[in-house]
């Protein structure tokens, strides 16, 4: 490439950065338009470290964080005490590592696109690029609060940098450090980077076992099981596969059943685990999930839009072509291995299409999207694809428009978490009532408060109970019990909340009319969503009418007195 | 030859079982235009291929005709809801009736029917995985082909397009092209799909059986995973 050329490729790639950093900044901490509860934990306990450095349960710098039981790889919470620090407390804080790494990834794409050797326009890279950045998939899962986009951001890295090593055997060694890191990250990578090694070490074992690359090869694995020693201390124990319940037992075991009738259980049950399995795994590949459904949670999707625009479906039929026409280069295979590899743990659970769980097999889709643009751009002559591509560019940006900044802050407020800062106001300006927030139908609450109300995370500490602290990698089980300050989470207890003065929050549904007019309750509050659904509403109890209509009989009501 | 792999095939799903079952004219175009499909890429023969093109229309009509009809621009009341909803969310902006464009116009709702549309009959998993794990509302799945040919499908997808078979790729876009248009609420499903996907996994089959044809272990392991697959597959067809 000449020196001119360069510049204007590097001018180019800059914009498509400066495109992508605005869409994963703008707003960072206002949509998603709440603060889920999985960004409140690493938040929060990223709190805990910076002030403390122990986390919510008091444990000191722990190898995975416990949360909620979930146990989570730990290296976005540790991350994200520097933003916290640097901005203090705020969604944005906890956002700001995950959009950084969204970002980052995107010179990666570009990087692997550029030195793939298979590429034969110059301009392909800074399109696919340009295409990357405005991803739904990356846009969704890079404006949050956990781990996901740092996981991929690590495992790509990894990804090129073992491409590079190929040829550039000093790479070698970062490769398999920044897989290895990519463990600390995800539960996906945990599993999923393993499993890719022993595939790239057999796959390419004739360039990385030659004379001269055969050291940097074993300096990689030996780095990789020493980065691994903290992993194999907790391997025994419960915490390391806290998420066993998501594979999708019950589901296999009832379709073996209906096999059985014809074939013996242990074959039915083999034969009911493949179809299982496979049906997950196709998901992943299919035109329908990647181009045109979003992924069926709705806290982990965009409204009517899909991972991928409609229209990249042409270039992905395109480039698994490319890829099997050119099936004998390194590239193709490297690729396809990503792609074969990367959603199998998400495969394994029983989510359909979990693209939060398959965001490794973000890379592999987009380079093959990749190698179908380079087809394109290859067989149409002059430059008649430029206006086209700029077309479909553009509507593709509005639709991300609609769906993300439109849609999603104000359908998908409730999935999200809204409220928490407007319930987290309601009970400061109360400083002297105790409140009870029901916990039979909302997710566990207490974290979302305490990261909004800014406990002392010492008090905090103080507030739970010190048998986790113990056994903390062994203790799995969760209570959603909590009580600090004014604020108790549990379930309410008719018999006993509404013979003391406080205020019961719960949804829409926690307390019904009846109930209100039966316990004297008043309602103090209502929070609703943008859409004007009721997400929190606090009644305010009236112990005093309560007993003097009971005949003060109730024990509360002898209390009182 | 891909013949004895495409009887095989023939034999060994119960779409065609299902078909032949509910209207044996239907089964038996089916099968001959998958036989002549087969034939046509041995052996190109101009005789063949206007045969082929009358049945191929034939068989385009019978989908046509015998799949029911959704309107591409008429709304429930609860679609209405959602439309209603959702203009009022989209920001004023005075100068480009976006919302209107995007929700309103009855030219953009067709134009995301049509999208999902196309997008149920490109879907693998509706052909090998009655749709499992994504489901459609309201329609009653069946499982077409074992999945243990699916990767036999993909691999023959691409020896055939690698080896630039004009007539493979029609026998795939024209029915996509009429299922795109009319939907594919049909009991029998999208049955103009049945020839491309067999002739597919006839080739595929054979491609492997070529990369194993001296390891015979395998291929008793294999031939033995078909039979076990496709009880399977009977097994959730009738409970």
């Amino acid at each position: 490439m000449t020196g001119s050329r360069k510049i204007i490729n590097y001018f180019l790639l800059g914009l498509a950065l400066l495109l992508g950093g605005f869409l994963l900044f703008y707003k960072l901490g206002n949509i998603p338009s709440g603060f889920y509860i999985d960004e409140s934990l690493p938040g929060y306990n990223a709190y805990s470290i910076l002030k403390t450095g122990k986390d919510e349960y008091g444990k000191f710098l722990p190898l995975l964080f416990r949360f909620y039981g979930s146990y989570n790889p730990p290296l976005y919470t540790y991350l994200t005490v520097f933003p916290i620090a640097a901005f203090g407390l705020s969604v944005f804080s906890v956002r700001l590592v995950s959009a950084l790494a969204g970002l980052l990834s995107a010179i990666v794409v570009y990087k692997l696109l550029a030195e793939s050797g298979t590429v034969k326009n110059k301009l392909t890279s800074i399109v696919v690029t340009l295409i990357y950045v405005t991803t739904p998939w990356l846009i969704l899962h890079s404006r949050v609060g956990y781990e996901v986009s740092t996981a991929y951001l690590l495992f790509s890295l990894g990804s090129l940098l073992f491409w590079l090593g190929l040829r550039k055997y000093r790479f070698l060694l970062p490769a398999f450090f920044f897989l290895s890191l990519s463990t600390y990250a995800a539960y996906s990578e945990r599993f999923l980077v393993p499993i890719f090694i022993v595939c790239l070490l057999f796959f390419f074992r004739k360039e990385l076992f030659l004379k001269r690359s055969s050291r940097y090869t074993l300096y990689g694995i030996l780095t990789f099981v020493l980065t691994q020693i903290p992993h194999l201390t907790l391997i025994a124990t419960p915490a390391f596969f806290p998420k066993s319940n998501l594979i999708a037992s019950s589901a296999v075991v009832s379709q073996a059943q209906k096999v059985a009738q014809f074939l013996p259980y242990p074959i039915s049950l083999g034969l009911s685990f493949l179809r299982e399995f496979f049906s997950q795994y196709l998901t992943y590949f299919s035109p329908r999930s990647l181009f045109f459904l979003p992924d069926p949670d709705p806290q982990r999707s965009l409204p009517v839009l899909s991972v991928f625009y409609f229209w990249l479906i042409i270039p992905f039929f395109l480039g698994i072509y490319a890829l099997w026409v050119k099936r004998k280069e390194p590239f193709s295979k490297f690729v396809f291995l990503l792609a074969l590899l990367s959603p199998i743990p998400a495969a394994l659970t029983k989510d359909p299409f979990a693209t939060h769980r398959a965001m490794p097999l973000l890379l592999p889709l987009i380079l093959i999207i990749g190698l179908g643009v380079d087809l394109i751009i290859d067989r149409i002559k002059g430059f008649v694809w430029i206006p086209t591509f700029l077309l479909l560019f553009l509507f593709s940006l509005l639709l991300l428009w609609r769906s993300y900044f439109v849609f999603l802050p104000k359908e998908r407020a409730k999935d999200w978490g809204y409220g928490f800062n407007l319930l987290a106001e309601e009970i400061k300006d109360r400083p002297n009532t105790k409140f009870v927030i029901d916990q039979a139908r909302i997710k566990p609450a207490y974290i979302q408060l305490a990261f909004f109300l800014a406990l002392p995370p010492e008090d905090f500490q103080k507030s739970v109970d010190p048998a986790v602290k113990e056994n903390y990698y062994e203790n799995t089980d969760f209570d959603a019990y909590y009580a600090f300050g004014k604020i108790e989470t549990r379930n309410i207890i008719w018999e006993k909340d509404s013979y003391g003065e406080k205020v019961l929050v719960g949804d829409e549904l926690s307390i019904s009319p009846e109930q209100a007019n039966e316990h004297f309750l008043t309602k103090v509050f209502e929070i609703r969503d943008p859409v004007d659904r009721i997400i929190f509403v606090g009644y305010e109890t009236n112990p005093a009418k309560k007993c003097a209509m009971g005949n003060n009989l109730g024990l509360y009501c002898r209390n009182r007195k | 030859m891909n013949f004895p792999f495409l009887a095989v095939v023939l034999l060994l799903n119960l779409w065609i079982w299902r078909i032949l079952s509910i209207n044996l004219f239907l089964g038996l175009i089916l099968i001959s235009i998958t036989i002549c499909l087969s034939v046509l890429f041995v052996k190109p023969n101009k005789k063949l291929t206007g045969i082929l093109a009358i049945l191929g229309v034939l068989l385009l009509i019978l989908q046509w005709t015998t799949t029911k009809s959704a309107s591409l621009t008429d709304l429930s009341n609860d679609q209405i809801r959602v439309r209603d909803m959702r203009l009022r969310e989209y920001p004023p902006i005075y100068f480009l009736p976006i919302a209107h464009w995007f929700e309103g116009r009855r030219e953009s709702i067709a134009f995301f029917r049509l999208l999902n549309n196309f997008s149920e009959a490109v879907d693998p998993n509706l052909y090998f995985f009655a749709n499992h794990p994504r489901e459609r509302v309201g329609v009653k799945e069946f499982e077409k082909f074992p999945y243990v040919f699916l990767p036999a499908f993909l691999i023959g997808v691409l020896v055939l397009a690698e080896r630039k078979k004009k007539v493979f790729l029609l026998s795939l876009l024209l029915p996509l092209a009429v299922l795109t248009l009319k939907g594919s609420d049909n009991p029998l499903g999208p049955f103009t799909l049945f020839p491309a996907f067999s002739v597919a996994i006839a080739t595929g089959t054979k491609f492997f059986y070529d990369a194993l044809r001296k390891k015979r272990v395998i291929i008793l392991a294999v031939l033995i995973l078909i039979l076990a697959v496709f009880i399977q597959t009977l097994a959730y067809d009738r409970f």
